[in-house]
């Protein structure tokens, strides 16, 4: 009963969103009208949807097997959080948790935007019905997790053994949060375009919606990264994978928007870029979900793959799409323009830095979207690889991370560059001292290495530097700086912070990549294998039973010249339900550094295959997303109203 | 069927009601007057803001009234646009929302009829023990797993008694008789004690301690045989028991009892008698004195011959499961009774010709030296 009162749920609450949807666009000049109907019609889809989304829980945990979805991702055997993930570990249950994310957010609008003008208000709530009915209905009638099996089979076939792992239970809903959080910013680019309403206030309606997106779409691409890394089993953590790419697009484009609507709430400009902006990272989070959820990919994300759903979905991007930018280019030159400022401003600065995002946005989406047309019109089918990628986002991003230090340090309206140069020459020292002495100390060859080590530390220090100038270090008392520094506002702190956290994740990138030491072959035990100082003993196999898997363990010995001895254990599991393999590396962490041990297969001769990585300084890759995200969060903490006060000038310039 | 849909009413009943509420009940306006609308207090936060940083140095006192006076020049505009707009009919709003209502009802209920199966019921696993032991049987699911599967359930949902019911006699089968007394018991505190459980959970006791009935099984007996007066398995242990131990008079009169409640050609009428003969007898077989060194030829044991005698019969007539031709031969190698052990064995084998079923019966078959014929 609870599974058909869950359907029914679903059901109910696509109805709502598509009456809501109706009538937000027919009534919204007259928004008392329908503005009570959406507000209550949006709280209640969210209710009727966790309602269904509850119901698919029950009955994964209680392994009711009458329920198709249930039978063909869980087993009795599971623990009960992987009974609990499972529910989105497949194509169905997650676009019912993509639907309530998107909910959620439609909820939340309805909940706190009460102090939204009325007719913007209702525009909002009912475009976010109208993707809320597509995505409902596009979930109930290709891929509908209710369907049920009769007579039901007692034992549910496994969930695939590499998602039973904790990572489902953090990544797809902090994606599925990043993504649809953007949906927020869609929705109130295309009420505005329809209305005509946009100005500061717009922005600053708008930006917090597109700050927790992207906040969470860097934790959740992180985490996918961090789970690929320890999970697939041989230490990468980008692969350039086409479903990674649908994720890394919205970021980009997204980090773009997040700067252009600072620009607009403090400064009324870059309106038509804010727009485009939140258009764009809207459609790319589609197109990638299009991407994962078609089939047209071919990877652990794309559950099952049926041509129905991919027409379908193609559809929906090309209605929402396509309206979106046809209403974008009828109706560009009816916005307001928004203030004047100088090339070399921090709105220049800004400008750039989007060009630079937007034109990495490019790079990635054809050679992500190249191979797929190709092989669509010609069969051909070739693979773009990493090198491609490494080579044209490097050349785009390198420029981009040279200039990022001074954009924080630009006055708005009109800068001065040299000036801002002669501040920034400590963190450019120091940046430089640093990488000497890294290549020095590290030993290696000539290569590019040195450069993105210089980088990485001129992007921290150059974050850093604003701070400790906006705090007057080194012109005033060390006392009254540190005062200072306390005092500044929250949003100074988030940027140097969050530029900081860019800085520290090229260092890991570039550490990682340049300084990473491999060691592969068979071992006896007993054997001892020698990798960067540490010495790893083989200290022999035996064979566990886990509650859905038998795994074969390795045993190891780690000894380190600073630290204590440590044991390690690398297994290969074989899951009994699926009969699939899967392995888990020992990881082991010394301070940002990773040693990497996986158990390969038994060798012919009775030895023992070991894969051994040294990866310098890897964690430092995540830990600069964390302090990025963290960054993001503190930011959006600060709610005062943020308004960019001009460099004083000679001519008086309106803000008009 | 009539609660799903009582429910789903209930449900679109309740939202509809909610929708009303707020599409045309609630004043939208309420308390908002054009001097206090979304854009205006944006603006003066933004006025307050630029006097703050006037205040602090931030801004310069030209920069500060220029902006002042580009917000006034906003405020102005807001005016002349909010005037213009008229209010909204209260008759029109309440006919749009009822409209609305209609339809997302009418959408909802087809779309629901079209996908939903209302008339399915949910199936938790630990709901549907006996079902397992069901598919047990017919599918040959193994004894073993299917004991593991109910044991499992039960692990999470251990007020299930009929999980506790079906497990008990599975536990017997298996020789796992300190788990079936201690399901039986949970059985009877949950729904009360009658005479088949209580018989059944003397018995298992009685197995515990290697067929010995004196104490607490012996008490159950008697608790059942009072409860039921034309009980047969009760009083069958108990004038075994009383025949066990040597109290023939009373036996005596306990297997006349029983005899009485005969019918006529049960299995156990036979041994019944031998038991009747062997008590006034005082303890020897009547029938075969050479054999009778007292307490040499049971009365237990008679009463394991007639139970396999009977399940013998059984499965000869109407079939069984691989463990309970497992059991027969076995039983029949312990009685010592190597050519009936044969006998079954050949049966076993004829009635499971798929021998990926029967490997515990081979083994033991190998093991006691039982030849497997083309």
């Amino acid at each position: 009963m609870s599974i058909e009162l869950g359907h029914f749920a679903l059901t109910l609450a696509f109805a709502i969103a598509a009456v809501s949807a109706v009538l937000g666009v027919m009534f919204w000049k007259r928004a008392e009208m329908v503005a009570g109907w959406l507000q209550q019609g949006a709280v209640l889809q969210f209710l009727l949807v966790a309602a269904s989304f509850g119901a698919l829980i029950q009955a994964f945990v209680t392994s009711d097997y009458s329920l198709k979805l249930a039978y063909d991702h869980a087993n009795s055997a599971q623990p009960l959080i992987y009974k609990i993930t499972a529910v989105w570990g497949n194509h169905e249950g997650s676009m019912v948790l993509w639907v309530l994310i998107l909910v959620i957010m439609g909820a939340a609008v309805a909940a706190f935007g009460r102090n939204l003008p009325k007719d913007l208000l209702s525009l909002v709530l009912s475009l976010q019905s109208m993707l809320t009915a597509s995505f409902i209905g596009f979930t109930l009638f290709t891929s509908n997790p209710f369907l049920r099996l009769s007579p039901a089979p007692f034992e549910g076939q496994d969930l695939n053994p590499v998602l039973q792992d904790i990572g489902l239970a953090i990544h797809p809903p902090l994606l599925y949060v990043g993504y649809v959080g953007f949906s927020i910013a869609f929705s109130f680019a295309i009420a505005a375009l329809i209305s005509g309403r946009i100005d500061a206030a717009w922005a600053r309606w708008v930006r917090p919606w597109a700050l927790v997106s992207w906040c969470f779409l860097t934790l959740g691409i992180a985490m996918g990264s961090y789970w690929a890394y320890y999970e697939l089993g041989w230490g990468g953590w980008w692969f350039w994978d086409p479903v990674e790419n649908a994720s890394f697009m919205p970021w980009l484009s997204g980090t773009a928007l997040l700067h252009s609507a600072l620009v607009m709430e403090k400064r009324n400009a870059l309106k038509i870029w804010t727009i485009f902006l939140s258009i764009i990272t809207f459609s790319l989070s589609l197109l990638g979900t299009f991407m994962v959820r078609s089939g047209v990919l071919t990877s652990v994300h794309s559950f099952a793959s049926d041509p129905t759903r991919g027409l379908v979905i193609l559809s929906m991007l090309a209605v929402f799409i396509g309206g979106a930018f046809s209403l974008f280019a009828l109706r560009v030159n009816s916005l307001r323009a928004g203030g004047l400022f100088a090339p070399i401003s921090r709105e220049g600065a800004l400008i750039l830095n989007n060009l630079f995002l937007a034109t990495a946005t490019v790079a990635v989406l054809v050679g992500t979207l190249y191979p797929l047309l190709l092989e669509a019109l010609t069969g051909d089918t070739i693979s773009v690889g990493a090198p491609f990628f490494n080579i044209t986002f490097g050349a785009v991003m390198a420029p981009l991370l040279v200039v990022l230090p001074f954009g924080p340090f630009l006055a708005w309206k009109r800068g001065d560059f040299v000036a801002v140069a002669q501040r920034l020459a400590g963190a450019g020292a120091l940046a430089l001292f640093l990488t000497i002495l890294g290549f020095a100390l590290s030993g290696a060859s000539i290569s590019l290495a040195p450069l993105g080590l210089l980088l990485g530390f001129w992007v921290a220090f150059g974050a850093l530097a604003e701070l400790v100038d906006r705090a007057k270090f080194f012109r005033t008392d060390v006392m009254t700086s540190l005062r200072r520094l306390v005092g500044l506002p929250r949003t100074a702190w988030a940027t140097a912070l969050a530029h900081f956290g860019v800085g520290v994740t090229v260092l890991g990138i570039v550490a990682a990549s340049a300084w990473q030491a491999e060691v592969i072959t068979t071992v006896d035990t007993g054997q001892t294998l020698t990798i960067n100082n540490y010495a790893v003993t083989f200290d022999g196999k035996d064979v566990e039973q886990g509650p859905n898997y038998v795994a074969q363990r390795g045993h190891f010995t780690i000894a380190s010249p600073a630290e204590p001895t440590r044991t390690a254990i690398a297994e290969r599991r074989t899951y009994t339900q699926s009969g699939m393999p899967t392995t888990e590396a020992d990881i082991e962490t010394y301070g940002f550094s990773q040693l990497y041990i996986q158990l390969g297969e038994p060798g012919p001769d009775g030895k023992t295959v070991v894969r051994l990585w040294y990866k310098p300084y890897v964690t430092l890759i995540w830990l600069g997303c964390l302090v990025m995200a963290g960054a993001g969060f503190l930011s959006l903490s600060y709610r005062r109203q943020r308004v960019g006060a001009p460099r004083p000038a000679q001519v008086r310039v309106a803000a008009e | 069927m009539v609660i799903f849909w009582s429910l789903a009413l209930a449900v679109t009943a309740i939202a509809s009601a909610a929708l009303y509420y707020a599409g045309a009940a609630r004043g939208v306006n309420a308390g908002q007057s054009d001097l206090d609308s979304p854009e205006r207090r944006h603006l003066k936060a933004q006025l307050a803001e630029i006097e703050a940083d006037r205040a602090i140095g931030r801004l310069g006192d030209e920069e500060a009234i220029a902006a002042r006076a580009e917000l006034a020049r906003e405020a102005l505009k807001l005016k002349s646009e909010s005037g213009s707009k008229g209010g909204v009919e209260a008759g029109a709003r309440r006919a749009v929302t009822l409209l609305s209502i209609a339809a997302t009802a009418i959408l909802a209920g087809l779309t629901y009829s079209v996908l939903g199966s209302p008339d399915m019921p949910a199936r938790p696993l630990a709901e549907r023990t006996e079902e397992i032991a069901a598919e047990k049987a017919t599918e040959g699911l193994s004894l073993t797993d299917a004991v593991a599967k109910i044991e499992a359930q039960l692990a999470q949902t251990p007020d299930d008694i009929r999980g506790w019911t079906v497990i008990a006699p599975a536990y017997m089968q298996l020789g796992r008789y300190a788990d079936a007394e201690k399901a039986l018991r949970k059985v009877i505190a949950a729904e009360g004690p009658t005479a088949d459980r209580e018989t059944d959970l003397g018995e298992a006791l009685m197995m515990e301690k290697g067929g010995d009935a004196t104490g607490e099984p012996m008490d159950l007996f008697r608790s059942a045989a009072v409860r039921d007066p034309a009980h047969v398995r009760s009083r069958y242990y108990m004038a075994g028991e009383l025949t066990r131990i040597g109290r023939f008079v009373e036996a005596e009169a306990a297997w006349a009892s029983l005899l009485a409640l005969s019918k006529g050609g049960e299995a156990w009428v036979a041994n019944a008698e031998a038991g009747l003969a062997f008590a006034r007898n005082k303890g020897v077989m009547p029938t075969d004195p050479a054999t009778g060194t007292p307490g040499g030829s049971l009365p237990d044991q008679s009463a394991i011959e007639g139970m396999v005698e009977g399940l013998s019969s059984r499965l000869d007539t109407s079939g069984g499961t691989i463990e309970e031709w497992t059991r027969l031969v076995r039983s029949r190698l312990v009685l010592d009774q190597k050519d009936l052990a044969q006998k079954a064995y050949d049966a076993a084998r004829a009635a499971f010709p798929d021998a990926s079923v029967r490997t515990e019966l081979d083994v033991l078959a190998a093991d006691n030296g039982l030849v497997a014929t083309k």
